[in-house]
This record gives C-alpha cells, sequence and structure tokens, in this order.
C-alpha cells in the first residue's frame, strides 16, 4: 500500500524512525557512560532490532513498506522506553505496548501463513481461515511469551538474580493475553495489506 | 492441507484455547464469583503443560502419521529399494 501518490506520509515515517532511533542511541551512550550494562544491553538489542529494516535493503535490495519499518521501530521503542520505569509508572503502559507488539507477531504469523499457502499446493485456505489463523497464532505467542516470563523468574530466582521480565499476578497474564488479542485483531483487520510485500519476498528468499 | 501444517496449527490451536480458557476463567473469577484460579504459579504451571502436551502431542502424531502413510504420500513417496 505504499504508493508513491503517497510519498508525504512515507517521509514523515522514515523521519519518525529516525528519531526513535537517534532517541534509542542517545540513550546507549548515556547507559554506557553510566555504567548500567544491564541496561546498555537491553537498548544495545532493540537498536541494533531497528536497524533491520536498513540491514535487508542493504543485502537483499529489498525496501520494507515504511508503515511497516516504522511499526518495528515503534514496537521496540515503547518497549524500551518502558523497562526504564513506565512499566512502573502506569498500568495502561504494558497494555499498550502489548498491543502494539501483538500486531507485529501476528504480522509474522500471517506472514509465515502466506508464505506456506503460496508455497506449497497443498495449503490452500480460505480469507475467513487467515484471520482466525493470525488470532489463534497470537494467543499461542502469548501464552508461549507467560511461558518465558515464567521461566526467567524461575531460573533468575534460582540464581539469586532479580528477574528480568516481571509478572505482576494474574490480571497481568489476563491482561497481556487480552491486549495481544486486540493487537492480532487490528492486523487482521486493517493490516494485512502491508505485507504482501512482505510475503513475496519471503517466498523468494527462503523457498526457492 | 499438509500434514505438518494441519499438526503445528493443531499445537497452536491447544495453546491458543489455554490462552482463551486463563481469560475466561479469570473474568469468571471477577464478575460471577466463581474461583477458578487460585494462584498465579497454577496459572503458569498450566501454561506449562499445556505447551508440553501441545509438542508431544505434535510429535506423536508425526509418527504416527508417517506410519499410517507407510504405502507412501504425495510427500513421501514410497522408493522401492530392491
Amino acid at each position: 500500500m505504499s504508493g508513491e501518490e503517497d510519498d508525504g506520509s512515507d517521509k514523515a515515517e522514515r523521519l519518525a524512525v529516525r528519531a526513535m532511533q537517534a532517541v534509542l542511541f542517545a540513550l546507549l551512550v548515556y547507559t554506557l557512560v553510566r555504567a548500567r550494562f544491564g541496561l546498555a544491553l537491553g537498548v544495545g538489542f532493540g537498536l541494533a532490532v531497528t536497524l533491520l529494516p536498513a540491514v535487508v535493503r542493504r543485502e537483499y535490495g529489498y525496501s520494507l513498506d515504511p508503515l511497516l519499518a516504522l511499526w518495528i521501530t515503534l514496537s521496540i521503542f515503547i518497549h524500551t522506553i518502558g523497562s526504564l520505569g513506565p512499566y512502573d509508572w502506569w498500568g495502561w503502559y504494558d497494555s499498550v505496548a502489548h498491543t502494539v507488539s501483538a500486531v507485529l507477531i501476528a504480522g509474522i504469523g500471517y506472514v509465515i501463513l502466506r508464505t506456506f499457502e503460496q508455497h506449497s499446493a497443498e495449503i490452500d485456505v480460505p480469507g475467513e481461515f487467515r484471520a482466525l489463523f493470525i488470532v489463534v497464532f497470537v494467543l499461542a505467542a502469548g501464552v508461549f511469551w507467560e511461558l518465558l516470563e515464567f521461566g526467567s523468574g524461575v531460573a533468575a530466582t534460582l540464581v539469586g538474580a532479580k528477574a528480568p521480565l516481571a509478572v505482576k499476578g494474574v490480571d497481568d497474564i489476563v491482561s497481556d493475553l487480552v491486549f495481544n488479542t486486540l493487537g492480532a485483531v487490528i492486523l487482521a483487520v486493517f493490516g494485512t495489506g502491508y505485507l504482501d510485500g512482505v510475503v513475496s519476498f519471503a517466498r523468494r528468499r527462503l523457498l526457492e | 492441507m499438509s500434514r505438518r501444517f494441519a499438526i503445528a496449527f493443531a499445537a497452536l490451536t491447544t495453546m491458543a484455547i489455554q490462552g482463551i480458557w486463563t481469560i475466561v476463567r479469570f473474568y469468571s473469577d471477577q464478575l460471577l464469583g466463581t474461583e477458578y484460579i487460585q494462584s498465579q504459579a497454577d496459572v503458569q504451571w498450566d501454561f506449562v503443560f499445556v505447551t508440553l502436551v501441545a509438542l508431544v502431542f505434535s510429535g506423536a502424531f508425526e509418527l504416527y502419521f508417517k506410519q499410517a502413510d507407510d504405502a507412501g504420500s504425495q510427500e513421501e513417496p514410497t522408493v522401492n529399494e530392491t
């Protein structure tokens, strides 16, 4: 959906990506200077992920839809900033973060499904099933994520460290799952058109 | 639908239903006064077991279908080795 007629918003999206990367970079420098290496590791990893679209463009000559690149950066940005405090300050922040990143997870599920579907003659799914698949994929990923949080908590307790991914009760788990599902529905309804380019890219790179 | 895809989707669905079931139990406790969820650890261990069950059964189904398909299938045609 990134038509040439829409250059203005493409430009704004690229600018927003650069701005968030600049903030993350400044944050990385700051955490390194203050010798907060645990934080620096998280920030650095996030920053590296936001550079992935640029790497793909360089290595494979494929440009992601600017809105998609923006969404990847945005979910990393929200999570990284959140881990500095907002997760603890505001209850709603976690919900926003889960919704935004669930849209991305849903996108990954959709790309996987469509890539296989176009690759294999045996898989041929109707449109309604795609939406169902996206929601199922995100719910399962959500359960898996809670599993990782649980596992990391157990592991941290065993070595006597502070749990890196804190679970704050059953209501936290349930609201994570609910907002994950919201993100999946948002992608299923509005977002799939942005991903068809990625699907044909993935098919060319991975399966042929 | 290919065999592997069907199996993977079944495993995902198993986990997804556990997610929905957790949401339903939580709101039932909140709104209807039931006491399904006793503790956070309960919910988390449920996730662990459901994921294990999903993985183990996917593996079992994969093996089973492989055996049942012994006569050869589109994916793995039987080659006469003699």
